[in-house]
């Protein structure tokens, strides 16, 4: 086990490695930097005073690897738009805030979810069924989140000015984001669940079970949804990171100040050390996610063994 | 050579009967039937769209703005008098490019790679697990923003960028499907027969692994839509003067309160396109596979 976990994480680290110096590469190998639009009309000097402050002003490589070695410090430097902070204060701001709205998002979302497929598949092939299938799946993937939260913003904050339009402070503000952002893995979640629960619901098992007379809330709950809710893991784990570092799209819409906002705003101003703590962040949560819900779906379902794990 | 000709024909008609079968499991199915309809249209607007607009996609009208639906303007004008339904039909055409296009490109890169990795396996099937391992890491949303501000945007830039993020999926299913299929009798018996890898491998297996392909590829599309009207919504997609449903959106949304029109037809078009896609890729899926459920 511990053997498999290592193997695992070395090569994400790896792959970390590998992202950070093709992202590094990229954003320096086209024309334009952080300070070519923004400042106006500068000497040469003066840009190239810039330049050699932030240290813009050595050799690809060598910015780098300092980069490297402050990582490895924890200190993942200044952000050129904000020079009086630093990349690790600003980042400590924004992401509770897009956690917050991530966490109840996953919460609500897969809750509500998982309980709608499985009424539906219970009741397969009813008007219960066709309406929860109809209404969920149109719902969620008609719009984007973000037209939903727009049309939200119109009817709850304009309209009957229940809740604020945007921005963040109280808890009202969490409200509409978490709504509009649930609508799509809500709808993700009911069907996977439904089809998942509706193939156990036929497996000869459990109609064995129905023969020799066993309960039908028994049948459900120790038979049905303990087989039926293993492959949600697999396939709902890799959305958790997802969430969790929020939607570029949301947090436009409601202008919440999170990670996604400032990835935006970050990349537009080639605001280097910030892009590459945010890249840094996301994918090391989705390489720690993709890796803890393969172990865990190892160790619920028994036929599936990763060598070296042992339960 | 009678010999080698005898099999064809039971592979040709066997084949056949498959997509017969498929037509068949899809026609019964009617909401996939007007799903897929609509999204024939959807791209028969767009692709005709100079030839059914009333109006020319730019040209500006500044004493009717926001005018609201007229005999002149079937469903009203915008901020800068521009006719919204001539808007709509060209947005069909710029939306469509890129979800179309960002597939074709992601289908284009993924599927050799795929392919090459699921029959060749050894070496190359490692390198290219591990390429998907990387490049699964950066959210397919954030790495298409990256790639727009560092390179810029137009029509085709946009389609680029968002198919160069999906090629993992395409290389993945590709790879899985070759993988499984590479051992089975009948390319055994092409390979018996001397059939060299590059035919078994198009010629054989690839008519066999389509069919999950096409229905990834279509699922694909409303993710596409909503991707790049989001970009657009944003400010950072399709620039003026083209028009594009979710620039159409980011543009208007601060006039609903004049004239609700100008915001409810992009709204309704993406949400149509999104739909007729997704439910059209829903029939494929349980017509093409008929097991999966």
């Amino acid at each position: 086990m511990i053997a498999y976990l290592g193997k695992r994480l070395l090569s994400l680290l790896f792959t970390l490695l590998l992202a950070t110096i093709a992202i590094f590469a990229m954003m320096h190998s086209v024309p334009g930097g952080p300070f070519s639009f923004s400042q106006g009309d500068m000497s040469a000097a003066a840009i190239h005073n810039i330049m050699v402050k932030y240290g813009l002003a050595d050799p690809i490589w060598q910015q780098y690897l300092k980069w490297i070695w402050q990582l490895l410090h924890g200190y993942l430097g200044i952000p050129f738009e904000e020079p009086t902070m630093t990349v690790n204060h600003l980042i400590a701001s924004a992401w509770p805030i897009t956690l917050t709205v991530g966490g109840l998002t996953i919460a609500i979302s897969y809750t509500f979810g998982l309980l709608l497929g499985c009424v539906a598949a219970i009741k397969h092939n009813t008007w219960v069924d066709s309406l929860i299938t109809a209404v969920v799946s149109t719902i969620g993937v008609a719009l984007p989140n973000y037209v939903i939260g727009f049309l939200l913003i119109e009817v709850f904050a304009i309209k009957l000015g229940w809740l604020p339009v945007g921005g963040w402070g109280s808890w009202k503000d969490v409200i509409l984001p978490v709504v509009a952002f649930s609508l799509y893995p809500m709808a993700l979640m009911e069907r996977y669940t439904r089809a998942s629960t509706l193939e156990v619901t036929y497996a000869d098992y459990v109609r064995m079970g129905r023969a020799r007379g066993l309960s039908e809330r028994r049948l459900l709950f120790k038979y049905i949804l303990r087989t039926s809710l293993i492959p949600l893991i697999t396939i709902m784990g890799p959305w958790i990171p997802n969430i969790l570092t929020g939607s570029i799209f949301i947090e436009a819409t409601f202008a919440l100040p999170g990670l996604g906002s400032y990835f935006t705003t970050a990349s537009l101003r080639r605001d280097y050390p910030l892009i590459m703590a945010l890249v840094l962040i996301v994918a090391a949560l989705w390489g720690l996610c993709f890796i803890l819900s393969d172990i865990a779906y190892a160790l619920v379902d028994p036929r599936v063994r990763i060598e070296g794990v042992s339960r | 050579m009678t010999a080698v000709g005898v099999p064809a024909p039971i592979t040709r008609q066997a084949s056949s009967s498959f997509w017969h079968a498929a037509w068949y499991r899809y026609r019964r199915n009617r909401l996939a039937l007007v799903a897929g309809g609509i999204a024939v249209v959807i791209l028969l607007v767009g692709l005709l769209a100079p030839y059914i607009a009333p109006y020319t996609d730019a040209s500006i009208d500044l004493t009717a703005t926001l005018a609201g639906a007229s005999a002149h303007h079937l469903l009203g004008t915008d901020q800068l008098g521009r006719d919204t339904l001539t808007r709509a039909i060209w947005g069909a055409r710029t939306s469509m490019t890129v979800a179309i296009g960002a597939p074709l490109i992601g289908v284009a890169i993924g599927l050799p790679i795929g392919i090459i990795a699921g029959w060749s396996g050894g070496i190359f099937d490692w390198v290219t697990l591990r390429l998907f391992e990387l490049f699964q890491m950066v959210p397919t949303i954030l790495a298409a923003l990256l790639f727009i501000t560092v390179f810029g945007v137009n029509v085709w830039k946009l389609a680029f960028f968002i198919g160069v993020t999906l090629w993992v999926g395409f290389g993945r299913l590709a790879r899985a499907q070759y993988l499984a299929l590479r051992d089975r009798d009948f390319v055994q018996a092409a390979r018996a027969m001397g059939v060299p890898s590059w035919r078994i491998t198009i010629v054989h297996i690839l008519p066999n692994a389509v069919g999950p392909i096409i229905v990834f590829f279509v699922q694909q599309v409303p993710y596409v839509i909503f991707t790049a009207a989001g970009f657009s919504f944003l400010g950072l997609g399709i620039q003026d003067p083209l028009a594009d449903w979710g620039k159409m959106l980011n543009d208007s949304v601060t006039y609903l309160p004049i004239d609700p029109l100008v915001v409810l037809v992009p709204i309704a078009c993406i949400g149509l396109a999104c739909l007729s896609f997704s439910f059209f890729g829903d029939g494929l899926r349980d017509a093409l596979d008929p097991t999966s459920k």
